[in-house]
């Protein structure tokens, strides 16, 4: 049996893993071409194009650099000088509400660097530090690969963060927007065959009460008489991959799943004797 | 180039107060978020001005919602729809995250609702035409949005709807369901509130629901200062029309502010509301594909073939959607017999061809035989009707008594036919059998122990059997394929049908009680300790048999060769095997 879908996705992403995050950053490159071309606005509005053609130049990608301050001691003007050109440049910061900033295109590596805060030489306590051959005191970065690819930096932050603790089971969970769920608890169980103790299963909170869309069973739904018998209603997508069976008769066991093909769904059902 | 030119750009920026960063240039701040700051950008070759967010990392963390903004980005990059804020561009730095998004310059629609007060019902009805069309683009793409209301719609310059802020959206998988509560009090679904487990889009339906009733009345439908209280308005699901409410209006409203998810209207449902439809702007919902459309080119092949016509006739016929037309009628019964093969409906077949023969040497008159053999074909498709109605398809099995009872009848079961499993919860199991080197990479299956709706008078529990698909693009095509294609067989009719439904096989008194009691009855099997490991690995060997034989026939229909070295796998045959094993184990004494 074949199910139509209408205007469904042509590729099915799965959960956040690392095959997934390559097809991301696939996804981000696509999505980078598609905002490079024209799009058309029916709003009449001016086409929208942001060529990213002259991006990604030998390798340098952008660092924030910061001169933070408070309210009462704000100073007029803050340069930085650093080992990205052997102490050359003297660069400007701008200034904004908390801090002075700058943004400086970087290959990954190890740099150093000191701040000219109206006139006088300092280094930041708050920021890595480290001693040059001279026994002078320099502020210090090293800057990894994985810091311009924005979905191996989350990774990283998420596991360094809270909830990336409560994934792996240190720490009792706190409620916040990254607990995780059912797919990525998965996996990082591993399979046993230790039955639980009765201690564990009474002191679990009940069963989840089942939502009324996995009750409405595809197979007991009428098709219109214009259809083709064999084309099925358009399923919910929670009902997919689900096993429904139906009460035995003639000796014989009938189970039935729905699976997603590309644009379609497909229905399979296995006539078992009993 | 010489050294200093270097930073030649940065430090001309600088004079006017403003960075660099990639292609973009960026200027003021113009709003504040809890995780940074959000700045005016200009694209530079092109001088367009953007939104640039700029989401410090360090604070992400402390907050806990890397995550949230993985979401936003990932959910966001796949969206293009000319109601949703663009996402143009992410960059990635040691600090920070910038979002370059499209700049969305007229306000947030909570603030204008607040300073107008109602809408009047066009204005209305354009931005929510507007928001479904988004919404619905969203949902296609498998993603939700869960946190819909006036403050996350922007308007642009134009006055059209901008839907902005995917923090809270998720990505729906096949199968799966959600439970994250979250979203704004005022707007979230009762399920929500409730910590109920939901679908996704019926969520973010029952807010556009509330978004139009704000948008018509310049209130909201449910609302008090005291939480508990106005969550108690929520689930209770009833609301004041005010009495200069348009009526349409109110009925479309009605019909999404339903508190049963399944009574609640989807997005078709709103399209083809009498309300929804007026001024509706074609761009927002082009035409879908038409599912009665669908052709078995097979059937259409064989038809033609039979009655020596072209294919193009049997086509046209069919699109023409005459059903009385002798070719339609013919590939109708064509097709009921690619799905019953049994010998009453092959002789009608038979007795049919006779019929279009005759029709075709163009005979005035139709014998009176030729007319009871066309009845006959009729009273086919009307019992088929009848048959199919008879038979009521159930989720999983059922399960009668104590949860605690049942879960361990569960595990020891499992363990008996030699099965492994992860543990996510007491009542939610990721189970397979074990790996072996004929079988390296079993099928895993997905038990949840769920409990039933009491409003509905069903007591007791349902355990649910789900298949956990491995990701499309890690499987080769040949495997996509074979995942498609359904294996049938013929069943033979027997006598017992006469009988009705197989007795149940009574219990013994002294045997312990069954904590499963199957909506599948199957007779029991008895397995004595000291032969079970035996009996189990006949059973395996016996389901693989069968699978073997699913692939012979798998091959007859395929064109295409199987490699030997790698045998074409059906997910949906062992997913089915699987759970036969694990049914029959549960249902042993």
């Amino acid at each position: 049996m074949g199910n139509n879908q209408s205007g469904g996705p042509d590729a099915r992403y799965g959960g956040p893993n690392d095959k997934a995050g390559l097809r991301r950053h696939r996804m981000m490159s696509e999505t980078a071409k598609i905002a490079g071309q024209v799009l058309p606005n029916p709003d009449g509005g001016p086409p929208m194009i942001f060529d990213d053609g002259n991006e990604d130049k030998s390798g340098e990608c952008p660092v924030v650099f910061r001169w933070s301050f408070t309210q009462n001691a704000q100073p007029r003007v803050v340069h930085i000088v650093g080992s990205w050109d052997n102490w050359q440049t003297r660069i400007p910061m701008v200034k904004s509400t908390n801090d002075f900033s700058t943004i400086i295109d970087l290959q990954p590596g190890q740099y150093e660097y000191k701040f000219q805060v109206d006139g006088s030489w300092v280094v930041d306590d708050n920021q890595g530090k480290a001693q040059d051959v001279h026994g002078n005191e320099n502020n210090m970065i090293n800057i990894q690969d994985s810091d311009f690819a924005v979905f191996e930096a989350l990774d990283e932050d998420f596991q360094s963060s809270t909830a990336g603790e409560v994934l792996r089971g240190e720490s009792e969970s706190t409620k916040n927007h990254d607990t995780p769920n059912d797919r990525e608890l998965e996996k990082l169980r591993s399979f046993t065959q230790e039955i639980p103790s009765m201690d564990m299963l009474r002191k679990a909170a009940g069963p989840p009460v089942i939502p009324p869309q996995l009750m409405q069973v595809l197979l007991n739904k009428e098709t219109p008489e214009s259809c083709d018998p064999n084309v099925l209603p358009e399923p919910n997508h929670v009902m997919l991959n689900h096993m429904y069976a139906l009460s035995i008769k003639d000796s014989v066991m009938v189970l039935s799943s729905t699976q997603r093909y590309r644009k379609k769904f497909v229905t399979t059902l296995l006539y078992k004797p009993v | 180039m010489p050294p200093s030119g270097r930073f030649d750009r940065t430090i001309a920026l600088a004079g006017t107060g403003h960075l660099k960063i990639g292609n973009f240039v960026i200027k003021e701040t113009i709003g504040k978020g809890a995780f940074g700051a959000v700045k005016r950008g200009t694209h530079i070759q092109t001088g367009y001005d953007v939104a640039i967010k700029i989401l410090n990392r360090g604070r992400m963390k402390g907050l806990g919602t890397v995550n949230k903004t993985r979401n936003e980005i990932d959910n966001l990059q796949k969206l293009t729809h000319p109601h949703i804020t663009r996402l143009f561009r992410v960059i990635s730095t040691p600090s920070d995250i910038f979002l370059v998004m499209e700049l969305v310059s007229g306000g947030e629609l909570f603030s204008y609702i607040t300073r107008k007060g109602a809408l009047p019902i066009r204005e209305s009805r354009r931005y929510f035409q507007q928001i479904i069309s988004g919404v619905s683009y969203c949902h296609n793409h498998m993603i939700v949005h869960r946190d819909l209301k006036p403050e996350n719609l922007l308007l642009d310059a134009n006055k059209n709807i901008k839907i902005a802020d995917f923090g809270l959206s998720n990505y729906m998988t096949d199968g799966d369901l959600l439970s994250t509560a979250c979203g704004s009090p005022n707007y979230a679904a009762p399920e929500l509130i409730s910590n109920k487990l939901y679908v996704g889009p019926e969520v973010d339906l029952w807010s556009c629901g509330v978004i139009l009733y704000a948008m018509l009345c310049g209130t909201l439908p449910f609302d008090d200062q005291n939480v508990p209280t106005l969550f108690a308005k929520i689930k209770s699901g009833r609301y004041t029309v005010p009495y200069s409410m348009e009526k349409q209006a109110a009925d479309l409203i009605s019909t999404m502010l339903q508190v049963d998810p399944v009574k609640r209207a989807d997005v078709k449902r709103i399209v083809n509301h009498s309300w929804f439809r007026i001024d509706l702007p074609y761009y927002l919902f082009p035409e879908c594909e038409n599912e009665s459309s669908i052709v078995d080119i097979d059937v259409v092949q064989s038809v033609a073939e039979k009655f020596d016509v072209k294919e193009e006739d049997v086509t046209g016929a069919l699109l023409a959607e005459d059903h009385h037309h002798f070719l339609c009628i013919a590939y109708r019964l064509e097709v009921n017999h690619k799905r019953n093969a049994d010998e009453s409906s092959q002789k009608a077949m038979e007795d049919f061809w006779e019929i279009g023969k005759t029709m075709k040497m163009g005979s005035t008159s139709l014998p009176v035989g030729a007319t009871t053999k066309t009845n006959v074909g009729r009273k086919i498709l009307e019992g088929l009707k009848k048959e199919q109605k008879k038979l009521t398809w159930n989720l999983g099995i059922r399960a009668c008594l104590d949860p605690v009872e049942t879960m361990k009848h569960v595990f020891l079961s499992l363990k008996s036919v030699d099965m492994e499993w992860k543990v996510l919860s007491m009542y939610h199991i990721i189970v397979r059998s074990k790996p072996t080197p004929i079988n390296p990479d079993p099928v895993k299956v997905s038990l949840q122990l769920f409990a039933l709706d009491k409003k509905e008078n069903n007591k007791g529990y349902l355990l649910d059997f789900k298949g956990l698909t491995e990701d499309e693009e890690a499987v080769p095509p040949s495997r996509c394929r074979s995942r498609a294609a359904s294996v049938s067989v013929t069943l033979a009719k027997s006598k017992s049908d006469l009988n009705g439904n197989s007795s149940k096989v009574p219990m013994s008194p002294l045997s312990p009680m069954s904590p499963i009691s199957p909506s599948v009855n199957i007779p029991k099997v008895r397995v004595d300790d000291a032969d079970a490991s035996l009996k189990s690995s006949l059973n395996s060997s016996i389901y693989m048999a069968d699978i073997e034989n699913s692939m012979e026939s798998l091959d007859e229909v395929s064109t295409q060769s199987s490699e030997p070295e790698a045998p074409i796998r059906s997910q949906t045959m062992e997913f089915f095997a699987t759970c036969h094993i694990i049914m029959q184990a549960l249902l042993a004494e």
